[in-house]
């Protein structure tokens, strides 16, 4: 195929110019990338927090993963490093430093706790803060990124940010809940449970509070009703609402008193892992550009 | 000296030759418009218009696109305020495209020819050395033609005149000028991008503008 897609002229006489570089064709591999890295440093969190190290190891494999497709997006891989030049103004930058300074403490401190050595050498402290330092990057940047796009008012909100960190938590519980599934039984099941569903209603009252307060804006409204209606509605609906929310949180819940067995918890991190991500595409292919024309019009 | 330009739409016939001018001089591949026009209708009939906005990079003095440039290869020159990408820094990430209000960049996948299965045309194998795939391009203020004092291919090319390039940090100059006495806007002011290209209104009152 030798064209340009169409939709580059289409776009050109189009008021509300839908956002394609990070939502169409190659930009999967972001979506999917930045995805994986937020649910990463969720699970590592979470696998440490509630001394879950099958979840912190997943955590930090889905990490890396993300990391390295996250390259495959790019136009020159091979220059990748280049994009650590600027962590004073680019949060890109600072997201790879983050990864980079996440991804070997992490994997020397989970090499302590498989046996290495002991976890609570000075060792394995200070690779435990410098992992948790890179995590909190990872968590912070992809909010960000996006954030800072003014001219697309889906994402340029201040609270984008904090919704990215919960649904970060929400995939590290979504981890943990599979952790959980091929750990013997002793382990902690309720904490697992209550961190998933805290993180999914901080992650759902975020994403409704954010939308709310976008509403009095004509661009919001726009992306909203693409969510609702338009070319994204099938992944908002089946794949964020259905398939991430109402199965996982109706296998969750009934979990808290009845245990679902490690099938059940299986299905319930892997559909809720599936809903982040459709969320994560969702947010990407519904934004839509500031009209060029403003308010003031040209007139 | 801060490069800008000021676009009349009362001049602007709609006629494209910038466009051409611009792809002719850079040598653009298929999908890739350093400046286009946003054309719109508007109104109802009878009262419908068309609304004809030529565009370019608007060499921002505040650009959205630098500040979140990972690399630095969107650059701000400081002698001229040109906004500037470095193709062997560029890595195609695209953030840069995300944070532009004003649609101003295109990443370039691959090098396509306008004429497919025949191979590229001379005029394609002398011009397109200056493209990358795998990196975002933009207009430069044709940076080749400021260097000979020349001005950019779209302002020299507009038979309607309705463009006027010059240096907004002169009070004296032709677009300086222009902005002060006949009321030129930026667009999207609320960006916070200070857009060094103004437009004059299509609709204002009939009097000679230059
Ligand atoms: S118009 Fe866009 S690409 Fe050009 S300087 Fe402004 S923000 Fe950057
Ligand atoms: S695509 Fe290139 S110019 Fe644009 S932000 Fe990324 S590295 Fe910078």
């Amino acid at each position: 195929m030798n064209r340009p897609t169409p939709s580059i002229y289409s776009d050109l006489g189009a008021v509300y110019r839908p956002e394609r570089v990070w939502a169409e064709g190659r930009a999967i591999t972001l979506v999917i990338a930045h995805f994986l890295s937020g649910a990463g440093a969720g699970g590592w969190l979470i696998g440490l927090i509630i001394g879950l190290r099958l979840a912190s190891l997943l955590g930090l494999a889905a990490v890396v993963l993300g990391g390295a497709i996250h390259l495959g997006f790019l136009g020159h891989p091979e220059r990748a490093l280049r994009m650590m030049a600027k962590p004073q103004s680019s949060w890109i930058s600072r997201g790879l430093w983050s990864m980079l300074l996440f991804v070997p403490t992490a994997a020397l401190y989970v090499a302590g706790a498989y046996g290495a050595w002991s976890t609570r050498s000075a060792f394995s402290v200070v690779m435990l803060v410098l992992s948790l330092v890179g995590m909190a990057g990872i968590f912070l940047y992809k909010g960000f990124v996006y954030a800072v796009a003014r001219a697309v008012p889906l994402w340029h909100s201040p609270l984008l940010p904090v919704s990215y960190i919960s649904a970060g938590l929400r995939g590290g519980a979504a981890l943990a809940l599979i952790g959980l599934a091929f750990s013997p039984s002793g382990q902690d099941r309720h904490a697992v449970q209550t961190w998933w569903l805290a993180a999914t209603a901080a992650m759902v009252f975020l994403f409704a509070l954010e939308l709310a307060m976008g509403l009095d804006d004509k661009t919001v409204r726009r992306s909203l009703s693409a969510l609702a209606e338009g070319s994204v509605a099938w992944a908002f609906f089946g794949g964020f609402v259905l398939f991430g929310l109402v199965v996982p949180v109706a296998l969750v819940i009934t979990s808290l008193d009845a245990s679902i067995g490690s099938a059940g918890l299986l299905i319930a991190g892997i559909t809720s892992l599936g809903g982040d991500l459709a969320y994560k595409y969702c947010m990407n292919t519904a934004a839509t550009y500031v009209p060029l024309l403003g308010p003031r019009g040209i007139a | 000296m801060r490069y800008g330009m000021v676009i009349d739409l009362k001049r602007c016939i709609s006629c494209y030759a910038c466009q051409v001018a611009c792809k002719s001089e850079n040598a653009t591949p298929p999908g890739v418009l350093y400046a286009w026009a946003f054309r719109q209708e508007q109104g109802e009939y009878p009262n419908a218009r068309q609304v004809y906005l030529p565009m370019l990079c608007n060499h921002c003095a505040e650009p959205s696109c630098v500040e979140v440039c990972p690399t630095g290869a969107t650059h701000k020159r400081d002698t001229d305020g040109v906004v500037l990408i470095d193709p062997e820094k560029c890595v195609g990430c695209r953030a840069c495209m995300t944070a532009c209000p004003y649609h101003a960049r295109y990443y370039v996948d691959k090098i396509r020819n306008y004429y497919p299965g025949q191979g590229l045309t001379p005029y394609e194998t002398a011009g397109y050395g200056r493209h990358n795939a795998g990196t975002v391009e933009k207009c430069n203020f044709c940076a080749d033609r400021l260097q000979k004092g020349q001005e950019p291919a779209c302002a020299a090319n507009c038979p309607a005149m309705a463009r006027t390039f010059g240096d907004l940090d002169d009070p004296d100059s032709a677009p300086s000028l222009l902005i002060r006495r006949e009321g030129a806007f930026q667009l999207l002011p609320d960006q916070g991008n200070d857009p060094s290209v103004y437009y004059l209104p299509a609709e204002r009152p009939a009097k000679e503008s230059r």
